[in-house]
Order: structure tokens, then sequence, then C-alpha cells
């Protein structure tokens, strides 16, 4: 039984969309991370889940439960916020109790609670001071402490690292994953940041407009984007995506420059989508007018014209090329992706049926 | 040139607080060691003859538990009706802005004028509210008879008056509460009156205490609306420590009387809020 079922959930604000029928199964144990861009919905999906926003058509089930109406303290769930809304007032010890206190809990079995979640996220040292002598990572390991206690059904987390800074966020990053494998509870975690998704999610639901744009593992989505958005914003540096044609099983650029196409792949216009890790130096191939070069330590980023098409090409690390010198790229046949030049959707090539 | 403008600045500061406040608060202190007959008579010194005779006198003390209870009355009533009515100026409905400015309104009429309106509304022959509770054939109140009403009356008045400004401060500080903290308390299982007495009022604590503090004061040393009400009356049900000094001093000409009795309440206002600056340290939170 899944643990969390969403079904066609929609949510407007007045004339605005927010949320355009979201379908989405989530299974106990199992980690989804909401992705997408500024706007696109994630919250408010998470929102409707927590309760704090109203759901405007469409179902919610948790464990087996219809709480499509219900209050957020009676769906089973427990949250973690972006500024960790801790009560600045109480200790971080009342914080994590507040919860199990509004419940009724005994206090024996609060303060067992709170000294397991403690231990858990190392701040039992921390239990006695306020919110506002904390730092902001001890603050979240206190917001997640929160949430924890309560053990809850399913966890949701909006942007829970977004505060901090990149060398911390990693490391939570890593905390939070190992965490969950260990409490084996569901996790619904919002993010606009791409290496979090991919690090952390059994499952990305990629979002965009209010619309689910794919469901799927870090790997399926990067190997086989649904269309041109999901390419574009999966994968770090970003996908080349070229408008060019189809041919005689060939990929044209433009006059004499090619790449492989697909086989199977129909002719015609495509955009067509090459990862830049993909398009490696190689003797023989499409020549690439070298315009940048970013040193990454130990990898290479080639930023060029190819056949009038700005690209980016990655590779192991290369001091020997200077700016403006040409060196030739290709691509294997199978990291070429073809996606439908008006509507961005994925071209079925033979290989994909 | 800069070198001279700060202190310059400060110097003028200086100057005018000495010669507008400090000043006349000294004068008015060191008449109250003098036996001062008329406006006009040369003072005679008396020493502490004025404080026994004003502590000796059962009118102080009397008047310092009016002052206690106008006071301590108005502020419970200000503050709580104030809270309440900010509370529900922060619901969403529609109109909220127009209202908002109209429940300020009270707060920016002269003293004078609204006591003498309400004066008026309640007048034992042409009052609209006599007029209106006499139509609808209920019982006429005698607003400034008894000597309960007559305190009563003083109070509502100033609740009626100041209410507006907890209401609008206390309006002000809602809006500073971070949302975020109110879903987490939804989360946590936290209705309504919860989320009030665990998020919104200790936020509010050091907004609170300065509006409590505010009106304290004020109201400790407002003069007007029971002068303009009820003079004190009757049988001095009415009077505190304001009115007492100002009739001591301008009605029976007993200057010296009336700046001791000044001088005290002045002392007994620096008690209280040195007392309650140890209870409710301003910092708060942390
Ligand atoms: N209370 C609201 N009233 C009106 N529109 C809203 C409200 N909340 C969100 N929206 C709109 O709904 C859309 C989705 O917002 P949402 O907060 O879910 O985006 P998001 O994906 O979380 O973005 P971000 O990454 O910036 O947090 C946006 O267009 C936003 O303007
Ligand atoms: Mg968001």
């Amino acid at each position: 039984m899944a643990e969390v079922s969403i079904r066609k959930m929609r949510k407007t604000f007045g004339k605005v969309v927010a949320v355009e029928g979201v379908d989405l199964e989530v299974a106990k144990g199992e980690l989804i991370v909401l992705l997408g861009p500024s706007g696109c919905g994630k919250s408010t999906t998470l929102r409707m889940v927590a309760g704090l926003e109203s759901i405007s058509s469409g179902q919610l089930l948790i464990e087996g439960r219809d709480v499509t109406s219900l209050e957020p303290k009676d769906r089973d769930i427990a949250m973690v916020f972006q500024n960790y809304a801790l009560y600045p007032h109480k200790t971080i010890h009342a914080n994590m109790a507040f919860g199990l206190k509004m419940r009724g809990m005994p206090a024996a079995e609060i303060a067992r609670r709170v000294d397991d979640a403690a231990r858990m996220l190392d701040i039992t040292h921390l239990l006695d001071r306020k919110p506002g002598q904390l730092s902001g990572g001890q603050m979240q390991r206190v917001a997640l402490g929160r949430a924890l206690v309560r053990d809850p059904a399913v966890f949701l987390l909006d942007e829970p690292l977004s505060n901090l800074d990149a060398k911390l966020r990693a490391r939570m990053r890593e905390e939070i994953a190992l965490l969950q494998r260990r409490i084996g509870k569901a996790m619904l975690y919002v993010t606009h940041d791409q290496t979090e998704a991919m690090t952390l999610a059994d499952r990305i639901v990629i979002m965009r407009d209010g619309k689910v744009q794919q469901i799927g593992s870090p790997l399926e989505v990067y190997d086989r984007p649904a269309n041109a958005f999901v390419a574009g914003f999966i994968g770090s540096p970003e996908m080349n995506l070229i408008e060019a044609e189809v041919a005689g099983g060939r990929l044209v650029l433009s006059d004499g420059v090619y790449l492989p196409a697909p086989s199977g792949a129909a002719d015609g216009p495509v955009l067509a989508g090459v990862r830049p890790e993909a398009l490696v130096p190689t003797p023989g191939g499409a020549s690439l007018q070298v315009q940048g070069i970013e040193q990454l330590g130990s990898q290479t980023l080639f930023i060029g014209d190819l056949g009038g098409h700005r690209v980016r090409s990655m590779t192991g690390r290369r001091d020997d090329i200077a700016i403006n010198e040409t060196i030739t790229v290709a691509a294997p046949e199978a990291a070429i992706h073809l996606f439908d030049r008006d509507s961005g959707e994925r071209l079925a090539t033979a290989g994909e049926g | 040139m800069t070198r001279w403008l700060l202190p310059g600045f400060l110097a003028v500061g200086v100057v005018a607080t000495l010669v507008l406040i400090v000043g006349p608060a000294l004068y008015a202190v060191s008449l109250s060691f003098y036996e001062i007959p008329s406006l006009t008579a040369d003072p005679v010194w008396a020493g502490f003859a004025n404080y026994a005779e004003v502590l000796g006198s059962g009118e102080f003390w009397s008047a310092l538990w009016n002052g206690i209870v106008y006071a301590g009355l108005a502020i419970i009533l200000q503050v709580v009706l104030g809270i309440g009515f900010a509370l529900l100026l922060n619901q969403p409905f529609f109109g909220r802005a127009l209202l908002r400015g109209i429940a300020f309104l009270p707060y920016l009429l002269p003293t004078v004028i609204a006591v003498l309106v309400f004066k008026w509304m309640v007048d034992g022959s042409l009052g609209i509210v006599t007029i209106t509770m006499d139509d609808l054939g209920l019982p006429p109140i005698y607003w400034f008879e008894t000597e309960t009403a007559s305190m009563v009356s003083v109070i509502l008045i100033s609740v009626w008056l100041w209410t507006p400004f907890v209401t609008t401060t206390f309006l002000a500080g809602l809006q500073t509460v971070p949302t975020q903290l109110y879903e987490a308390a939804r989360v946590d299982g936290a209705g309504p009156v919860r989320r009030f007495f665990h998020v919104t009022l200790p936020s509010l604590r050091p907004i609170l205490t300065v509006i409590i503090l505010l009106r304290g004061v004020w109201m400790f040393n407002k003069f007007d609306v029971i002068w303009l009400t009820t003079g004190g009356g009757p049988l001095g049900a009415t009077e505190h420590l304001p009115v007492l000094s100002y009739r001591m001093a301008f009605k029976l000409y007993d200057i010296g009387s009336g700046a001791a009795v000044a001088t005290l309440s002045f002392f007994v206002l620096m008690i209280a809020v040195t007392v309650y600056f140890r209870v409710f340290p301003i910092e708060g939170g942390k």
C-alpha cells in the first residue's frame, strides 16, 4: 500500500493555477524530491499535503486514509520549514517537545523521544539553549529533530537546506539521506537544487508551471528526460540543446557538421540534446572552435561554436588547448536525445520503443 | 567646522532640555518646600511641612488609591480590548483596511472634544444616549451621579479614547510575527488559542511591555478626562493625584502642598516603573 497517494491534486489561487493535477504514489521508506524552477508549484504541492493550503480539487490519502480536508495535526505528517520556524522564545527542548505536548503525550515519553532524537542528531548539548543562540546548521538539526520526535507517517521538507552555505549543505544532505534510510519513513522533499535532488532522491518529480513534467529515479530522468525542459534542468553543466536536422541517419548541425543520430530517428527538424560530458574531444570529430575554457580541477569545460551553435564540451583535465583553437568533438549515438522542436517532447527512437 | 557640529547640536538639545524640562521640574519640586499662600505672595521656607501635611491627610491616600484603580482598570481594559480588536482586524475580511482606519479615529480626537461630546451624549435631558434608552424603555443610567458610576464612566471614556493606541501598536506588531511560526504550530497541533499564547503573545511580549508601561504612566498622570467630567467628584470619588495637586494649588491656593503632591506622585510613579522593569525586563526574548 502506498504511504501517500496524491490523486489529481490541483490548486488555484483565484485565477492563478498554482498546481495542475498532480498524481503521485509514495511508498514507505521512499524519498521523493519535488524539483523545479521558482514558482513552479513545489511548495504549494507540499503545503497541500501538509494541510497548510486547502486542496482545490483532487484527493489525498495518507496510509490509505482520506485526509483531503483534515487539519495538519490530523494527517500524521511532520514538516521542516525553509526558515526553520523554531519558536524563538522556547528552549530547544521545548521546541522539540511542543508537538508532543499538544497531543497530550505523557511527560516521560516526551522526554525519552526528545533525548533519542537529540542524540541521533547530535544536539543533546543544545537542548537548554534558545534558537537565537544557535548557528544555521544547528537550527536545521533542531527543525529536523522537531519533526523526528513526532514519528509521523510522512516527513515534509520545504527547501530545508537553502539557508546553509554550500559545504554545510552537502554535509546535511548526506545526513538527511542516512537518517531517512534509518527511520524508513516516506519523505517529500522540495528543492530547486538539482544536485540535491540527484543525490537524495529515490524518485524525482520535476515540475514546471504547476505541471508534473516527469517522475523517475535520478538516473532515469538523467538518461531519458521526458522533454527538453527536463533535459535542460537536470544535469550540470546543462545539456546542450541544438536546433538540428535528422537526415539519412545523421544529425546535421550545419553544412558539413554532423553528430550521429539515434537509430530509427525519423528525418526532419528536431531539437537535439547532448550532455557536455558526452560531447568529448575526439580525433576526427566535428570541429569546435573554443571560445571559453573553465578549469574545474579534475575536469575541463570547453565553451565554443559547433556549426553555428554555442555548445559546451566537458572532458578530463586538459591544459594544452587555448582559446580560439579548434578541437574536434564527438558523441556516441546513445548520448543523443531528440525532442520535438515545437512541443519539446521526447521523440521515440528505435532503441527506446 | 564639522568638528563643532555634533557638540553644537548636542549643546542645543541639552540647553533646551534643561530650560524647558529639568528647570521647571526642579522649580516645581522646590516649591513644595515653601509655604505659598497665593500666586503673588512671597514664598516662606517650610521644609518638609507640606509633605507632612499631605501625607497626614486622608485626601492624599484616597487620591493615590483612586489613581491606582483608575489607571489599573483602564489599562487592563485597554490592553485586553486592544489586543482583541487587533486580532479581529488582523483577520482577512472585506473592508478591513477601512475598519482599521476607523478604529484609530478616537485616538485622533482631542480629549476635550471627546469628553464634551460624551457629556452631551449622556446629558440627563438632551443626550442621545439618554433619549434612545428612554425610547427603548430602558431605565436611565446616572453616569456621573454616584461614586461608583463616576469612576466607571471616567474609566470607560479613557478606554474608549486610548484602546486604539493599543490596537494599532499591537496590530503593527502582529505583522512582524513570521507566518511560518503559526504554520509550525498548526502542524504541531496547536489550535487558535494555543497559537495565541505560544506564538503571538511571546513574540509580542516586548511590544506589550512597552505598551503597558506607556499607557500606565499616561493613565496615572492623566488629568483632563477626570477634570473635565467629574472634576474629581462626587465626594472625591474620582479625585486622583493630578486632580488633587491641581485643586490644592489652584483652588485652595496652597501651592506648596500642590507641589508636594505632584512630587510625591512622581516618586510613586518612579518606584512603580522601576519595579515594573525588574519584573518585566524589556529585552524579553533571549
Ligand atoms: N497564497 C498565494 N496566493 C496567490 N498565489 C500564490 C500563493 N502562493 C503561491 N502562489 C502562486 O503559486 C505559484 C506556485 O508557488 P509555489 O510557492 O508553490 O512555488 P515554488 O515552486 O515553491 O517556488 P520557489 O522555489 O520560489 O519556492 C506561483 O506562481 C505563486 O505566485
Ligand atoms: Mg517554495
